[in-house]
């Protein structure tokens, strides 16, 4: 009884032992199988890469030519799914890279191997990465056809969508097309906005503007001040003056920097009325717009917000503003007052030396 | 006329040779920037057009070698935007022109031109 016994039990161990065998096996195989395809992938991919490159290359040098069209390689996967998607994706990033006619050449390969419906079936997709690349695509590629559904993109949910609308409405449409700032509710980061603002050429209807001004999102607010700076549009001063009231402090940075630009006689005057009503980050600003407009008659404003203003960093930016507007002899005598703080002597001579330096 | 194109982005690279070798010069290429050093050290190139940021080391960094070598090759750097102070820095240098991507390759071209008409 006793050995049959033990023969079943060996039995079972081997008919286990091997079934783990088997399956240790397969996973091997499993794994080496997805290596191997990884590596064919990659392997391709760098292979197609360097076609293509090949191919955008000739086009740029030898638009002009006759004879360089693709090579046999080129041909043989340019109606393939995989390639045709990859040979997008460069000529969008190639695009970047050149300006000029270089650019109208990419175009044109765009054109001859008709990638339009490539470039918009990305746009139907369901993840929001792969509609946001679709639109990048749609841009660059100046598909107009698409701006509709681009539009419709503005109210999407996921951030890296709507991103990308916005910027793609505003390189179709250039000033137009930020009238999605209108009914904005989500923010609009600080890169969105250099984006935006880099894209813009011409400058901005004061009517879109004055709207945009009084928009209840802070960051619109922020961003059609920047506007206001870069085109210096001298007509909105007195609606940017009225930010110095806004209820974030932000607004008011950024409204103080516009005055700053937007400058006229009065401004100044401005600067020092808001002055003490503000707290001490707008109060900086409002210090260093003051330092760059160059005027000397603030001597003794800025001598009184050394000497007795508590904040150190104000203390420090009015230094530096006597120092910019060349009262480095009042600075000196400060320094050398025995009448000074050791604070007011060190940061006076911190602003001289660093100078100096 | 050498020319040796420093670029680590293959289809400038690849551009800016089949537009020189178009024009006529004799080109050399590196991938990266001790590749470049190493042949600036070993050839007589008469002129360099090199990217300021790329691997092993920077477009600055060749310049340098090419000055501490006594050589007075004009060097063209091309730079990103929002590269202002290396670009100063390579004007420090000595760099002889620089050029912002993306850009024109008959714009580049026509600066080498001008830069080796000078010469």
């Amino acid at each position: 009884m006793g050995t049959v016994h033990l023969n079943v039990m060996l039995h079972d161990l081997l008919l286990i032992f091997l079934a783990v065998l088997v399956m240790i096996l397969m996973m091997i195989g499993t794994v080496l199988f997805y290596g191997f395809y990884q590596y064919r992938s990659l392997k391709n991919k760098r292979e197609w890469e360097s076609l293509i490159d090949e191919r955008v290359s000739d086009a740029i040098v030898f638009s002009d030519e006759v004879g360089t069209s693709e090579n046999e390689r080129f041909q043989s996967h340019s109606a393939e799914g995989s390639f045709r998607n990859l040979l997008l994706e460069k000529l969008v990033s190639s695009k970047k890279k050149f300006s000029g006619m270089a650019q109208d050449e990419i175009q044109q390969l765009f054109v001859n191997y008709d990638l339009y419906k490539e470039a918009l079936q990305n746009l139907n997709s369901k993840k929001p990465y792969v509609i946001a690349g679709g639109i990048q695509e749609v841009t660059a590629m100046k598909i107009t056809e698409s701006l509709p559904q681009v539009k419709q993109y503005l109210k999407h949910p996921a951030a890296q969508v709507y991103s990308e609308a916005q910027y793609a409405m505003v390189v179709f449409e250039g000033f137009n097309g930020l009238n999605f700032l209108s009914t904005l509710e989500t923010p609009l980061s600080d890169w969105q906005q250099l984006r935006l603002l880099g894209s813009l050429t011409k400058v901005p209807e004061v009517t879109y503007v004055s709207v945009w001004l009084q928009s209840s999102n802070m960051s619109v607010v922020v961003f059609t001040l920047k506007l206001i700076k870069k085109f210096q549009m001298l007509t909105c001063y007195d609606q940017v003056k009225k930010l110095l009231d806004h209820s974030s402090a932000i607004v008011r940075i950024n409204a103080v920097q516009t005055l700053q630009i937007l400058e006229n006689d009065l401004t100044m005057e401005h600067f020092m009325e808001t002055y003490p009503l503000q707290p001490v980050k707008v109060q900086l600003a409002v210090l260093k717009a003051m330092k760059h407009s160059n005027d000397k008659r603030y001597h003794d404003f800025f001598r009184s917000q050394l000497i007795h203003q508590q904040d150190v960093s104000l203390k420090m930016e009015a230094a530096q503003a006597l120092f910019a507007l060349g009262f480095s002899q009042s600075l000196t005598e400060i320094a050398q007052s025995k009448a000074s703080s050791q604070q007011l002597r060190e940061i006076v001579k911190h602003v001289l030396q660093k100078k100096y330096d | 006329m050498l020319i040796l194109i420093a670029e680590d982005d293959e289809l400038i690279l690849k551009t800016v040779e089949h537009k020189l070798k178009k024009e006529g010069y004799e080109v050399l290429i590196a991938r990266n920037g001790k590749e470049a050093i190493d042949l600036v050290k070993v050839t007589d190139v008469d002129l360099v057009i090199s990217d300021i940021m790329m691997p092993f080391a920077s477009g600055t960094e060749i310049l340098a070698a090419i000055r501490s070598l006594g050589k007075n090759i004009p060097v063209i750097m091309l730079s990103g935007l929002g590269q202002e102070e290396v670009v100063l820095d390579a004007f420090n240098l000595g760099a002889a022109d620089f050029i912002v991507k993306p850009f024109s390759p008959i714009e580049l071209i026509l600066r080498i031109k001008r830069l080796t008409e000078k010469k």
